[in-house]
């Protein structure tokens, strides 16, 4: 646990969580984990500030959420990608990558 | 549909705010509980384990309040919470909610008796061809030359000679025309009306109309 992680961008915590469930559908606590997986451990989200981002994505439409149980048998709230949803993963990444290539060529200008 | 999906999740939240933060309290103490778990698995005691969590998730109650400041009623709560307190409020209070009831609705029928009125007489225009070209001509008469007692008026009436000469050589109208009105009082039995009826010149077109009359009971 002494690896420095990664600050997460403001406004990148939405495009974070659609990308983890444009794999599958997964609760709260499975956002995170897979997160953390996909990012080789240098991704933490915190754990509070979730929910509230999860519920207003809920809202926007682009999840929905059903209860459902676990592999091991445990009652979960599952969330899954709409097709609106997919199609704003696509927007937003499509925006991250500009803004990715924008600041890489600043910073490598000489 | 942000927006609709947004009304539905406050209408519902409105109806069934026990639910809605059942909900939201169940979802985080089911990711404290995995939490839990996944520490366990790490080799920790389960207490230490359940307090490793409940500590790296934060304040529950406080993270269930943010979750419902989302999904729970919002400004709808509010707006229906001040109803709620507002009713209570007045019903508390009768005789100043009767005078409050009151003089809204004496100032809101009063309002509209008024405008009524003056509906009718400037704003609707007068149900003739060109209203906007219509006048009224009449003649003044020299002070003290009133031929009625009482007469102070400044409409003063013409006789049908000068009204024949004024319609004969005036060039700024296009037609021209005089009326006379009468007002009588007619009673039969014990109903008494008042009755106003008006005969106007027209050498093209005699017309009479008849104001509705008004019923008064003496």
């Amino acid at each position: 646990m002494t690896q420095p992680k990664a600050d997460l961008l403001q406004g990148t915590l939405d495009l974070l969580i659609l990308k983890a469930l444009s794999l599958g559908p997964l609760h709260g606590y499975g956002i995170i984990q897979r997160l953390r997986q996909l990012s080789d451990e240098l991704l933490e989200v915190e754990q509070g500030s979730l929910y509230p981002a999860v519920y207003r994505i809920e809202h926007r439409g682009w999840i929905n959420s059903k209860w459902g149980v676990t592999e091991t048998g445990r009652r979960a709230k599952f969330y899954k990608l709409t097709k609106a949803g997919s199609k704003q993963l696509t927007a937003e990444e499509e925006s991250w990558d500009r803004l990715a290539l924008a600041i890489a060529k600043v910073r490598k200008a000489v | 549909m942000e927006w609709f999906n947004i009304l539905r999740a406050r209408l519902r939240a409105l109806f069934r705010r026990e639910r809605v933060l059942r909900d939201i309290e169940e979802e985080l103490r089911i990711h404290v509980e995995m939490e839990t778990e996944t520490n366990i698995k790490r080799g920790m005691a389960p207490d230490e384990a359940r307090a490793a969590a409940l500590k790296r998730f934060g304040n529950l109650s406080r993270k269930t309040e943010l979750g419902y400041d989302i999904r729970g009623g919002g400004w709808l709560e509010t707006l229906w919470q001040d109803l709620r307190y507002g009713a209570r409020a007045l019903l508390k209070r009768p005789i100043f909610t009767l005078a409050i009831i009151l003089t809204l609705a004496l100032g809101i029928g009063a309002n509209t008796a008024i405008f009524s009125v003056f509906n009718g007489i400037v704003l609707k225009p007068l149900p003739y061809k060109d209203p906007d070209r219509l006048v009224y001509v009449w003649k003044t008469e020299r002070r003290g030359m009133a031929y009625q007692a009482g007469d102070h008026s400044d409409f003063g009436s013409i006789s049908p000679g000068a009204f024949h000469d004024w319609r004969e050589r005036s060039r700024s109208f296009g037609q021209m025309t005089a009326y006379r009105a009468n007002s009588t009082i007619l009673s039969s039995g014990d109903l008494t009306m008042y009755v106003v009826t008006i005969r106007a010149a027209d050498y093209s077109q005699r017309s009479r109309r008849r104001w509705r009359p008004r019923d008064c009971t003496a």
